[in-house]
């Protein structure tokens, strides 16, 4: 064996290095696609809203709000307002990369038409306006750009303003759609986009204290109960009711209702401000007494069973919206007639002809009265936790571990995630605590 | 041979005497000590012996014959048969100690000629300890070595790691070469809930492995490239017979007793309740029947006597046909902590059995062997592993030139798993929250329900303790659907008699090679490696499980695994001037992985009466089928250059160039590594001194990034929180997205640098033997799935960011303190330090690798891998704690990285090995210091008042009036359940209100329950006895041995509770972590060998 030899093995297993045709073209994924039309992810869009509204944001405002209670484990902690940040990671990110980032992908392609443009533009306006209810500031220009990877923070006020010019104009781009024939598919029922729209864009004017703005918004808002913005559910594990799927299917014992404020009222402990004899059917529609326990009712034809609806939009609240700002521009037989409308829905709804008897009140009696029934009607949705602060507690909800009823004895936000946290450089500094009001909510 | 002639003359004691025919003699020592056991051959023949006790044999050999004379450790003698008929022969302790170490090719190289610091893990040593698994068996053998248990179940798989953590996100297992080939060491699975998984090295027999070699550093294994940053370990298995005459049959026999190493203790003074100081009264509870908790009554204070049922509701009707209704007075003052333990655990055992033959012929040598595995573990259920093996090894001679090499082995793996950690179907998570009022062991009978005076019917009702009555369910006419009622945790007894997670592996691997001698110096070998395996998995949930079982669920996955590996190298040695010599090995490599996963989930059972192990027990809205392909290539083609200077200076130098189908962008990628040792011996000139080399090297390795890893992509939908509810896309018209992960087209591999400078030393007359390693690596562009900010629409972009470094030092020590003919005593230590940090995460504070939102294992910047991240209590900047109204700390909104470390400090093992005459003894003790753990079972067991910490009662002797975390007012004088503790703001009761919040373990504070997890264990100690010759002879054998060892018989440890080696994550890269974990497991082993 000379020297030579082993040149030329050398040579030859280099020669084989070049074998790089046998390693060419096999990273494309066999699992996952490369495209997706928009027709397709509107889809995911809706799902991302329904969450944002009914998971866990709905639970921890219902605790907060002292509208349900922390029963067992995490949720214990939970029901003493203890701060964690970790517990904002999950919905705070499916928001935003589930909800926002696949209507920003339809809004981006040109071939899309005019009627799924409409209703993304509304779903993210809507999501972005419910983050900035929630957080404060939070990310809205430069969100979910594929350029930018730490968005900066913009106003509390500026995102709302902006989200509600989005919801405004994907109504205008909707048109009559209904929410069926508008991909609602098997996700979403209701009315049309442009009365679930115009909804919404009251919900969040109101929030941003401009009442005129909410008037006219809602006076083309959701006109029957029958036309709610609701999730539809089924009885497939993955498909439940999000509180039935939560209290029964995966954390039993962790949300009840023992103790809370709207079991009190309802159950007569505590003195309703306008006397309801049908408080006990709308106890029983949304609880069940179990010993010393409140539970959710979570049986069929109870409130959270395995196939009920959750509320994202609705005639009630766009009654009671109506109701309060015209309260607060000055109309109080305005605000009446239609706080009275929402009587007459419960009674049709409960069947009970005496159990909501109309309202003939004035002042701020009335105002209590139109909160106090949004405050009751809306058990389980994401925005009486807004409504709680904004109105600076007018209704006096008593807070949990101590029981006073102070406008700051409440969380006055959701804290911004760990996760956000830790990698975005331009997250407000110092955070801001739990119980560091937001601009919008200052006053009432 | 000139030089052997000439020892020989000083050796021989040749005495004259007839002519040919049978040859006797002895064999001794220098000191005269006979040697038993040497062998004795007639070179070229089958023809040999080997020396009886004391030395003596007796052979026949024909004058001309040369007859070769061999001892382990003494250097070997060849003697010319002339007119003798008596042959006495003295051999010499070999300085050269001829122990090999295996290059990462497989083939073997004189440890004095090493130029790294690979450990060669003592085969006997591994196999005596008796555990099942390869991976386990190696704990403590080797320096910079480490070994976690996944837990005690039978077969599970354990975590290995090499000169700490290098990689985020590719594969964190050493290389596995097995007979030249790489295999697969995979452990699919390994989360906080789920069974404890398996790792595929462990499929292999313990008794069928030759030699093991741990490659440490980067420069030996820089051959493979990318996939070696974790290190290569190099097992070759047995090829045919050693003794004289040609062949041997081996029989193995063991039984193992294991029992559980470590348990929780529960309080039982406290029955199944609420406290009542949440109705201020503190001092007392009220039994509650189906709560969590145990904060009622006083068990002792109850009247005695049965408990009273109100069955008007309905009740359970246990199997014997006994009714349970619910309680309506709670009188007797039984617990049942010991019985229900003892329903749960008991006695494990495992049998195993070995047979093996080995033959060796002219050009041929076979090794064939069969093995079976039967072990029933401590769970008293069905929890179980069955291995049976078969291996077949043939090296034939074909011609002068050619030879022939095949190894293949066949594997088949039958388990029952345990559910276990974070998962209401749980083991210990049912178990260890049971009150101790409660018997757990009616858990299964029919359930009646009255409502509204009808009864309903439900056969298989699951009862526990937070659900007494029993499951029950209820027909949907609408849907045509049943719908259970279901307890919130399993009953214990449920989850490991009804429950099923069945597991079966079947697995071969094939690799046949050729060798083919070009010229004397020359030779080229041609390798093919194929290893494939299937490992089918199926749970079902029968339904009235706990969680997403209470409708029934089936889960059933098929993955299979295959790697193609092919080699063609040339070894070669020249010389290129009489002071210069060159080994060289130049070859290519090219290997193919090929996985697939198909799988289906099924809930809500159609039809639930009855055990039915299949898919179609459901509609079709309910049924779902999922898979995953996966194929990854590289190729490459590498060099090693060993250079030998003067004989005394050692120069390596190798590279290897590849390519890799799963970094298209990063073109040809090459890896350079170099090594100089220089033996020092004649430079030292020192008697005491019989070997002394210094070394010192530098090598790059590489990990790939996962395949796919370069595309941002779409996929069906879907949402959930991480609480675990969620809208299923399936169910939803199956909407799409787009990945939250953002690809990368730009990744390039992952680079591993390390520096290595080590001392191998031997001395008075090799009694005492040092290898010392100093380490330096660096890992830069680690790919990470970098978390970003989720208002940017991705969670997460794959980049190469992370730079990870290590650095350590290892000493392997052996000392020979005695050696005589009937009694010697030996010892042996390891010695492991390794600082691990990860330099850079490019701004990243934190990523997660295992473990809960509240506490997990992660990595951050500036902190050592898997560093803990917990939620933490305020604090001011004087460090006290921020307290609130009622004098307890608040907890802090962020979580803090680093309140733990799970890293060990150091690592030490220890061993001890005595014999007299045919008794010997060893043992072996190894510790871990230093390393933390977060104890979750700690925090959650106070949490429900199961603790024995939270069964005390305290009289307020402040003098005044204190309070709970809640603020309810305890009086002076007056007795509370629990104690009192000042946080910094005067004394405070700290009671159930504080352990169910932010005093417990579902707090938002881990800081209390993150502990120093350091042990010390007995990992073996042995007892064998080998027969003595005489005996043996007359049962028509060669050697019969008989012995008995303990493994980890003792463990000493400041943690409460659990084995702290064990990983609630398993082989995951989160580490530290324990929370409802299967249990650990302590064995008694008898072990019977016999030889043909």
């Amino acid at each position: 064996m000379k020297l030579k030899n082993l040149y030329y093995l050398i040579f030859a297993s280099l020669l084989l290095v070049n074998c790089e045709s046998y390693t060419e073209d096999l990273n494309n994924d066999p699992n996952a696609f490369t495209v997706a039309a928009s027709d397709l992810l509107i889809g995911q869009a809706q799902l991302a809203l329904i969450q944002h509204m009914g998971s866990n944001n709905a639970r921890y405002s219902a605790v907060f709000t002292n509208q349900m209670s922390g029963g067992d484990r995490q949720y214990l902690t939970l029901n003493t307002y203890s701060p964690n940040r970790g517990n904002y990671n999950d919905m705070w990110n499916d928001t935003y990369t589930q909800g926002i980032k696949n209507t920003k992908i339809i809004l981006a392609d040109e071939s899309a038409g005019g009627t799924i443009l409409g209703i993304a533009e509304i779903i993210q306006g809507t999501l972005f306006a419910d983050l900035a209810a929630l957080y404060g500031d939070v990310p809205f220009t430069e969100a979910v750009d594929a350029e930018i990877i730490n968005p900066v923070y913009d106003s509390q006020s500026a995102v709302l303003t902006g989200a509600i010019a989005q919801i405004v104009s994907g109504i205008s781009k909707s048109g009559s759609s209904s929410i069926a024939a508008g991909y609602g598919g098997n996700r979403l029922s209701g009315g049309t986009w442009a009365e679930a729209g115009n909804t919404l864009a009251a919900r969040y004017s109101l929030l941003s204290g401009n009442y005129s703005q909410a008037i006219s918004y809602a006076s083309n808002g959701i006109s029957s109960t029958a036309n709610d913005l609701v999730s539809q559910h089924g009885t497939s594990l993955d498909n439940r009711n999000l509180f039935y799927q939560f209290a029964i299917d995966e954390r039993q014992d962790y949300l009840v209702a023992t103790d809370a404020h709207s079991v009190n009222l309802l159950n007569g402990t505590t003195e309703r401000a306008l006397e309801t004899p049908g408080s006990s059917a709308m106890f029983d529609s949304y609880f069940l007494v179990d010993g010393q326990r409140v539970l959710l009712n979570t049986n069929n034809g109870g409130r959270f069973s395995q196939t009920s609806a959750m509320k994202i939009a609705s005639y009630v609240e766009n009654q009671l919206i109506l109701a309060e700002a015209k309260y607060k521009t000055g109309d109080e037989s305005g605000a009446l007639q239609h706080l009275n409308n929402v009587r007459a829905d419960l009674r049709v709804q409960y069947d009970a002809a005496d159990g909501f008897p109309d309202s003939a009140a004035s002042g701020a009696t009335l105002l209590k009265q139109i909160l106090e029934e949004k405050y009751l009607v809306l058990i389980g949705e994401l925005v009486t936790f807004h409504d709680l602060r904004r109105t600076r507690n007018f209704i006096g909800v008593p807070n949990k571990p101590t029981g006073s009823t102070g406008a700051s004895d409440f969380p006055q936000r959701f804290l911004y995630p760990q996760e956000e946290v830790d990698a975005n450089d331009n997250i407000p500094s110092p955070l801001p605590e739990f119980f560091d009001v937001t601009a919008a909510f200052t006053s009432y | 041979m000139k030089q052997i002639l000439t020892l020989m003359s000083f050796l021989l004691c040749i005495q004259v005497a007839v002519a040919q025919g049978s040859i006797s003699g002895n064999i001794t020592d220098d000191e005269g000590v006979p040697l038993p056991g040497a062998t004795v051959l007639v070179a070229g023949s089958n023809e040999g012996t080997t020396s009886d006790f004391d030395g003596n044999f007796s052979i026949r050999a024909n004058t001309g014959d040369v007859l070769d004379f061999s001892y382990v450790g003494y250097k070997t003698v060849s003697v010319q048969v002339e007119n003798q008929d008596q042959i006495s022969v003295v051999l010499i302790a070999d300085n050269e100690l001829e122990e090999v170490v295996l290059t990462a090719l497989g083939i073997e190289k004189k440890k004095d000629d090493d130029l790294s610091g690979t450990s060669v893990v003592e085969v006997d040593q591994l196999q005596r300890s008796g555990e099942t698994g390869v991976l386990q068996g190696l704990s403590g053998k080797a320096s910079g070595v480490q070994i976690t248990r996944n837990s005690g179940d039978p077969g599970s798989g354990a975590y290995i790691q090499i000169r700490g953590q290098n990689t985020i996100n590719g594969n964190n297992s050493p290389l596995i070469v097995l007979d030249g080939a790489p295999i697969s060491n995979d452990n699919i699975g390994g989360s906080t809930g789920g069974v404890v998984q398996q790792s595929r090295l462990n499929d292999i027999n313990p008794e069928d492995i030759e030699s093991v070699s741990v490659i440490k550093g980067a420069a030996a294994a820089a051959l493979y490239g990318t996939g070696a940053a974790n290190g290569v370990l190099v097992i070759n298995t047995k090829r045919g017979s050693k003794e004289a005459k040609g062949w041997s049959f081996n029989v193995k026999t063991s039984l193992s007793v294991d029992r559980i190493n470590r348990e929780w203790d529960k309080q039982d003074t406290w029955g199944q309740g609420y406290d009542g100081i949440w109705y201020d009264e503190p001092g007392i509870g009220y039994f509650v029947e189906n709560t969590g908790f145990s904060f009622g009554d006083e068990i002792a204070l109850r009247s005695g006597g049965a408990d009273v049922y109100d069955t008007s509701g309905g009740y359970f009707e246990t199997q014997s046909g006994r009714q349970i209704g619910a309680i309506d007075e709670k009188n007797s003052k039984k617990t049942y902590n010991q019985e229900n333990r003892d329903a749960v655990f008991g006695d494990g055992y495992t049998w195993e059995t070995n047979a093996s033959f080995s033959y060796n012929s002219e050009g041929s040598s076979t090794y064939v062997s069969i093995s079976n595995l039967d072990q029933q573990g401590i769970i008293q259920g069905a929890s179980d592993y069955t291995r049976n093996t078969l291996k077949l090894n043939n090296d034939t001679q074909l011609t002068d030139k050619l030879k022939v090499k095949v190894s293949s082995t066949y594997t088949s793996i039958d388990s029952n798993r345990i559910q276990t950690g974070s998962n209401l179907n749980g083991l210990y998570l049912g178990y260890l929250r049971t009150s101790p009022d409660y018997d757990i062991r009616d858990y299964k009978g029919t359930n009646y329900r009255i409502s509204d005076g009808v009864t309903t019917v439900t056969p298989n009702s699951h009862r526990s303790y937070r659900r007494s009555g029993g499951s029950y369910r209820t027909f949907n006419n609408e849907t045509g659907s049943f719908s259970y009622a279901a307890p919130t945790y399993n009953n214990p007894l449920w989850t490991i008699n009804e429950q099923k997670s069945v597991n079966s592996v079947e697995r071969f691997s094939f690799a046949p090679e050729l060798n083919y001698d070009v010229a004397d110096n020359l030779k080229i070998v041609a390798r093919y490696g194929i290893d494939f395996y299937q490992d089918n998995r199926v749970d079902y949930w029968p339904t009235g499980s706990a969680g997403d079982g209470s409708n029934g669920l089936w889960e059933e996955n098929r993955i299979s695994n295959k790697i193609n590996n092919f080699k063609l190298f040339a070894l070669g040695n020249t010389s290129i001037t009489d002071d210069i010599s060159l080994d060289y090995t130049v070859g290519y490599e090219a290997n193919e992985e090929t996985y697939r996963r198909l799988g289906a989930i099924e809930t809500n059972f159609t039809n639930p009466d009855q055990v039915f192990l299949n898919t179609g027990n459901t509609t079709s809205e309910n049924s779902n089928p999922d898979s995953y392909n996966q194929l990854v290539r590289k190729n490459g083609g590498f060099a090693v250059l060993d250079f030998s200077l003067f004989d005394d200076l050692l120069v390596q130098v190798s590279g290897r160039a590849e390519t890799l189908s799963t970094l298209p962008g990063a073109g040809v990628i090459f890896y350079p590594s170099a090594s100089v040792g220089y033996k020092i011996t004649d430079l030292l000139s020192s008697d005491a001194v019989d070997f002394a080399k210094v070394r010192v090297s530098y090598g790059e390795v590489g990990i790939g990034a996962n395949p796919y890893a370069t595309s941002t992509v779409y996929g069906p939908g879907g949402v959930f929180s991480s609480w675990g509810d969620g809208l299923g896309g399936y169910l939803y018209g199956n909407p799409f997205t787009q990945s939250a992960s953002r690809g990368n087209p730009d990744l390039k591999e992952e680079r591993k640098k390390e520096y290595e400078f080590g001392l191998d030393l031997r001395l008075f007359d090799n009694a005492i033997t040092l290898n010392a390693t100093y380490y330096q690596s660096e890992t830069r562009d680690g790919i990470i799935a970098l978390p970003i900010p989720g208002s940017s629409g991705f969670t997460t972009t794959l980049q190469n960011a992370a730079v990870i470094s290590n650095k350590g030092v290892e000493f392997d020590i052996t000392g020979r303190i005695l050696r005589t003919q009937d009694f010697g005593i030996s010892v042996n230590a390891n010695f492991t330090q390794n600082r691990n940090i990860v330099e850079d995460l490019q701004g990243s504070a934190y990523s997660i690798l295992n473990g809960f939102t509240s506490t997990s294992s992660g990595i951050a910047e500036g902190f050592p891998y898997g560093v803990l991240r917990s939620g933490v209590y305020e604090r001011d900047n004087g460090g006290n704690y921020v307290l609130n109204s009622n004098g307890f700390p608040n907890a802090a909104a962020e979580k803090e990285v680093g309140v733990g470390d799970p890293n060990a400090n150091f690592r030490a093992g220890f061993g001890l090995n005595i014999y007299y005459k045919n008794l010997s003894l060893t043992s072996v003790i190894e510790t871990s210091q230093g390393n933390d753990v977060w104890n979750g079972t700690y925090g959650v067991l106070h949490y429900f008042g199961i603790h024995e910490n939270t069964a005390v009662k305290t009289v307020n002797d402040t003098g005044g009036t204190i309070v709970n975390s809640f603020g309810t007012e305890i009086p002076a004088g007056a007795t509370f359940r629990g104690y009192i503790e000042d946080f910094g703001g005067g004394p405070v009761a700290v009671d159930s209100e504080w352990w169910t919040t932010n005093g417990g373990g579902f707090g938002d504070v881990g800081e209390p329950f993150i502990m120093d997890g350091s042990w010390i264990k007995m990992r073996e100690v042995s007892l064998s006895y080998n027969f003595t010759e005489a005996f043996v002879q007359d049962l028509g054998l060669t050697n019969l041995s008989l012995s008995v060892s303990g493994r980890n018989l003792f463990l000493w440890s400041a943690i409460d509770g659990f084995d702290p080696e064990n990983n609630l994550t398993g082989a995951s890269r989160g580490r530290g972590l324990e929370y409802f974990s299967n249990p650990g497991t302590s064995s008694f082993l008898t072990t019977l060998r016999l030889q043909f």
